[in-house]
């Protein structure tokens, strides 16, 4: 096995779930947004949202923050740079571990 | 990695059209701009009927004691208008979101959150930073702000406004600041879109290098005093110049808004070339506005009955 391709150990494991994939990028892609938002775009269910939402916190990977909007309480969340700075290193990573995997499958199958 | 590698995404497409779907934003600023024009159109008549009361129609219907405080203040609660639209336009789309939209579909940062200066990005902020002396100069120069003091100056100094100066100075005046523009945008274009516009292609570069130059007002109120036509049209191609400069400046915050650019600017036209009359000016000056309400209403009428209650 190539150095490289040991890089998938390496992976952050807190981003490397599906859902909380999603929540990162949509988060990196937008300053900030809310609760309801998040939960539209990724369809997710309320709670699941929530749980993985905690998880992040945790990590330190997002900011949640309460906020008012006219007389409507938001729950707004935002990116860390610490988070900004985790997804970039697990999409890097990920990309150059993928580049070696299409020399490996040509290699298998002429052999 | 450059930002752009994951904010090319579709999230950020959709969160950056989600600001317009809802038809708010065009309802607000068609408003603004009818309030707007409604301002300047008072300040035109008080200034150039010269406050005669039987001449002027604020002092004939309105009655003496309101009127004559309009007629003195209307230049500066004009001015006033313009700069507190310029200035709070978001928060006042933001304040009608807060009420309609957030609550439906949730809420995500308005424009101006977007923009390297507030997003607070160390690299973006960087990017800024290094901006060439030359390049902040040259932008100086060549931007209205700039030329509107000069052009206040130059009226003040001797006693003229530049649409009554010769022909000769309005030449030079406009050649000067096509050279400046041009020498601006050729030596730092302007950045494609966030939404990843093709660079490869010459002829776009070309087109938007044409195209970055032209976009300022004053190039076609210039253009518009050199045109050989009687003094009133001169103002009604100034407005329609006006109108233009308008949406485009607030286009990109809008949305797709080329297509009613056009066709308002095509209905002014018409308007003012079948019509002569005062009405039928003032009514094409409002085409614009009313065109963009009508878009913005029917596009919050769709977006209220597909979100009809708060979740």
């Amino acid at each position: 096995m190539t150095p490289t391709t040991q890089e998938v150990a390496s992976l952050d494991r807190v981003i490397h779930e599906p859902a909380r994939l999603m929540i990162m990028m949509l988060l990196y892609a937008v300053p900030e947004a809310d609760f309801l938002y998040i939960q539209r775009e990724c369809e997710f269910t309320q709670g699941n949202l929530s749980s993985h939402l905690r998880k992040l916190e945790e990590a330190d990977f997002v900011y949640v923050t309460k906020m008012f909007k006219g007389n409507y309480p938001l729950t707004v969340c935002s990116i860390t740079k610490q988070g900004q700075r985790a997804l970039e290193k697990y999409v890097r990573t990920l990309r150059s571990v993928c580049s070696e995997f299409p020399d490996q499958l040509n290699t298998k199958s002429r052999a | 990695m450059a930002p752009s590698d994951i904010q090319g995404a579709e999230f950020a497409r959709r969160a950056r059209d989600y600001w317009r779907v809802d038809g708010i934003p065009l309802l607000v600023g068609a408003a603004s701009y009818m309030l707007l024009v409604a301002a300047l159109l008072l300040t035109l008549e008080t200034l150039l009927q010269n406050g005669s009361p039987n001449e002027n129609w604020v002092l004939r219907n309105v009655g003496e004691p309101v009127a004559g405080v309009v007629f003195i203040t209307s230049p500066l609660w004009a001015t006033a208008i313009v700069i507190w639209l310029y200035t709070n336009w978001e928060d006042l789309v933001d304040r009608f979101k807060g009420r309609l939209t957030y609550p439906r579909t949730g809420y995500v940062a308005p424009p101006s959150y977007w923009s390297p200066e507030t997003k607070n990005d160390e690299r973006l902020q960087e990017a800024i930073d290094q901006q060439p002396a030359l390049q902040r100069w040259l932008t100086l120069f060549s931007g209205f702000w700039f030329w509107q003091l000069v052009f206040l100056s130059f009226g003040v100094l001797t006693d003229h406004t530049y649409l009554q100066s010769s022909s000769k100075v309005k030449v030079i005046t406009l050649c000067a600041f096509l050279t400046i523009r041009a020498i601006r945008f050729a030596l730092y274009p302007e950045a494609p879109s966030a939404l990843g516009e093709k660079q490869a292609n010459p002829l776009l570069k070309i087109l938007r290098f044409f195209r970055s130059v032209l976009d300022c007002l004053w190039v076609w109120f210039l253009t518009s005093a050199l045109l050989p036509v009687p003094h009133t049209q001169v103002w009604l191609l100034v407005f329609l110049c006006f109108g233009v400069f308008f949406i485009r400046t607030f286009g990109p915050v809008l949305g797709a808004l080329h297509t009613a650019e056009i066709c308002s600017c095509g209905a002014l036209c018409a308007v003012l070339i079948w019509r002569q009359t005062s009405s039928g000016i003032v009514l094409a000056l409002f085409v614009p506005g009313f065109y963009a309400a009508a878009v913005g209403g029917f596009r919050l009428f769709r977006y209220l009955r597909a979100s009809p209650t708060p979740l």
